[in-house]
């Protein structure tokens, strides 16, 4: 009983990081016909903007922010204005496989500019242990469900509460019915960018403590969300995130 | 023949002639090393090992008057690779060869070495590499069939365990890690009670670390390469493992303990070669190394540092660069820190290939491996 416990909230933990990346995914497939097989590099490269900004004498908690503000600018903003704009008027296509050469620039760009080995990452809490049932539960496990679960929980409300997260989803439904209706909808494709920036950033803080942080993370991570993605692609992106 | 011809045919000539003088004043030591992929570490501290050696050596003008020249090839942890690029250095009559350090490269590469006759001076510690009647592979550390018993003795004597549970990275060097163990363990009457097999670049060990802790053994030997272990002993650490944890010199070395923050404390085990021994050249050579790349090197950069050394003992022995009679030479020779200070500690080499060395027990003690015993050679 004690092992089921402690594997069952450390796989829940896990998967709940698997399932951000995953949402994040699915999110710009059902917006904007982007199917971004750098994904995987995506959730890998925030954590080395972190511990640049800590080589810089930041504090982790600033360091974190930091690490999402740039992967919103660098990860959302930039990708879609110089890659997937550009390419996807050609098609999906030529789209998917500008996105396979970018996951190995982004590969190749974090070996080359920061290191090929791994590197420590802090933990969001320290390392105690609470005990249930016999079971060693660790509070880091804990926490990251935690932070999970309350970013799922911020989407959710977001797409289904606001006026702007029904925009967004009447823009994945039918473009051209939005915009009819006056739904700006290149800028609510755009925030879908930023929204995927935004999750993946936090991924990418949740699973470097796990993980280590290194270059080569972005081929498990990103395996483990295109199965995750392929297992709801028949929902939406709001069912996904629920 | 027209000016222009005389003039490209006089260009050519010396070119040719500047280039074989050049050639005469080098000595072609390549290294076949991991310094991408799951073997980074160990490539990149075996690399860095090597060349503050080659720099030192270069600096007092080489090898009987020749400067070591080594390009770095990268296997990218991968035994294809490795192969591939180890055929080009070969293609270019080395005179040497260094590395790999990963076992399963290793065990791929020497085919090839062997049948060019020319000699490898790997780091790779899987038992089979010395197995193979390989006149041209020499280690630069134990190998698993001479670590493994000090190990057992240790687990025995030591920590008086009467169970144990053994985890291993499913590998060249885990397999042939965990192959010796096993044997070690039943000769000593030590019931393994979990035999857990591991994968390479392993990211999550939480699952593991539940069956090796409803085992219930009284030590835990773990047997993984650097990253993973990391990773292992951060989640042992979160699910509050406590019976006491035990390697083999990678599990207590200062990649793995800076990687594993605070969660290699408390670990123990054999060490084959660290920084942190008690010789007064060990500590030099650390301090060197520390001066020179900025970080605390591992086994591995002893490895690499040794190695060159090593060739160049040989090569002022022999008073020329002979790469059959280099083979011939260094099995059953005995290099001492007296002959030759570059070595560090007393080195012997049998007709395998393998070394005998002084050796120690260590144990994690605030962030930093602290030496509490040295083990003498076993030929002593």
């Amino acid at each position: 009983m004690a092992s089921l416990i402690q594997l069952l909230v450390s796989g829940l933990a896990t998967g709940a990081i698997y399932a951000l990346i995953a949402v994040g995914f699915t999110l710009l497939w059902q917006t904007s016909q982007t199917i971004n097989f750098a994904q995987g590099e995506f959730v890998m490269l925030p954590a080395f903007f972190v511990l640049a900004a800590m080589n810089f004498g930041a504090p982790f908690w600033l360091a974190a922010l930091i690490g999402i503000a740039v992967s919103v600018l660098v990860l959302g903003l930039l990708f879609k204005l110089l890659v997937v704009d550009p390419m996807l008027r050609y098609g999906v296509l030529p789209l998917v496989i500008s996105t396979i050469s970018l996951s190995l620039l982004l590969k190749e760009s974090a070996k080359d500019f920061y290191s090929s080995q791994a590197q420590p990452f802090p933990a969001l809490v320290p390392a105690t242990d609470i005990h249930v049932l016999g079971a060693v539960i660790s509070t880091q496990s804990l926490a990251v469900l935690a932070v999970a679960i309350a970013t799922v929980a911020m989407l959710h409300l977001l797409l289904n509460k606001t006026r702007l997260g029904r925009s967004m989803q009447a823009t994945a439904q039918n473009p051209t019915l939005a915009r009819i209706l006056g739904i700006p909808v290149q800028r609510m494709v755009l925030y879908t960018f930023l929204i995927n920036a935004v999750l993946v950033a936090i991924a990418s803080i949740l699973i470097s403590p796990i993980y280590l942080a290194k270059f080569t993370n972005g081929e498990t991570l990103g395996m483990a969300a295109f199965l995750a993605a392929i297992l709801r692609c028949a929902a939406p992106f709001w069912a996904a995130s629920s | 023949m027209s000016r222009l011809s005389l003039f490209a045919a006089a260009l050519a000539a010396a070119i040719g002639i500047a280039g074989s003088a050049f050639a005469q004043s080098t000595v072609y030591i390549p290294a076949v090393l991991e310094l991408s992929g799951a073997g980074a570490v160990s490539g990149t501290n075996f690399r860095d090992g090597m060349l503050l050696a080659i720099d030192e050596i270069n600096a007092k003008g080489g090898v009987l008057g020749r400067k070591i020249e080594t390009p770095l090839l990268d296997t990218q942890s991968d035994a294809g690779i490795s192969r591939a690029q180890l055929q080009k250095v070969l293609d270019n009559n080395p005179y040497v060869v260094l590395g790999p350090v990963f076992s399963g490269s290793v065990l791929v590469d020497m085919a090839l070495t062997q049948q060019a006759e020319i000699p490898e001076i790997v780091g790779g510690e899987a038992a089979a590499i010395t197995q193979k009647n390989d006149p041209y592979v020499f280690r630069t550390s134990f190998g698993q069939q001479f670590s493994m018993p000090k190990i057992a003795n240790y687990i025995r004597d030591g920590v008086k365990a009467k169970t144990v549970a053994v985890l291993w990275v499913n590998n060249d060097f885990g397999k042939g890690g965990r192959d010796t163990f096993i044997k070690e363990m039943a000769a000593r009457n030590i019931k393994v009670v979990a035999d857990i097999s591991t994968e390479s670049g392993q990211a999550d060990f939480s699952a593991d670390v539940v069956k090796i802790k409803g085992a219930n053994a009284d030590a835990i030997f773990v047997y993984l390469n650097e990253e993973e272990s990391a990773r292992f002993l951060r989640e042992a650490k979160k699910q509050g493992i406590t019976a006491p944890l035990i390697g083999e010199t990678t599990l207590l070395g200062q990649k793995v303990i800076d990687l594993a923050q605070g969660a290699a404390e408390g670990v123990r085990g054999h060490v084959g070669l660290t920084v942190d021994a008690p010789i007064p050249a060990v500590q030099q050579f650390a301090d060197r190394f520390k001066k020179r790349f900025n970080y605390a090197c591992d086994h591995n950069g002893i490895k690499g540092y040794t190695a060159v050394y090593i060739i160049k003992h040989v090569t002022e022995k022999m008073g020329k660069f002979d790469s059959k009679l280099f083979a011939q030479t260094l099995h059953g020779m005995t290099i001492t820190p007296q002959d030759e200070p570059g070595v560090l500690m007393e080195v012997s080499f049998d007709q395998n290939g393998d070394l005998d060395r002084e050796s120690f027990l260590g144990e994690v003690v605030n962030g930093k491996q602290k030496i509490v015993a040295t083990l003498p050679k076993l030929g002593k």
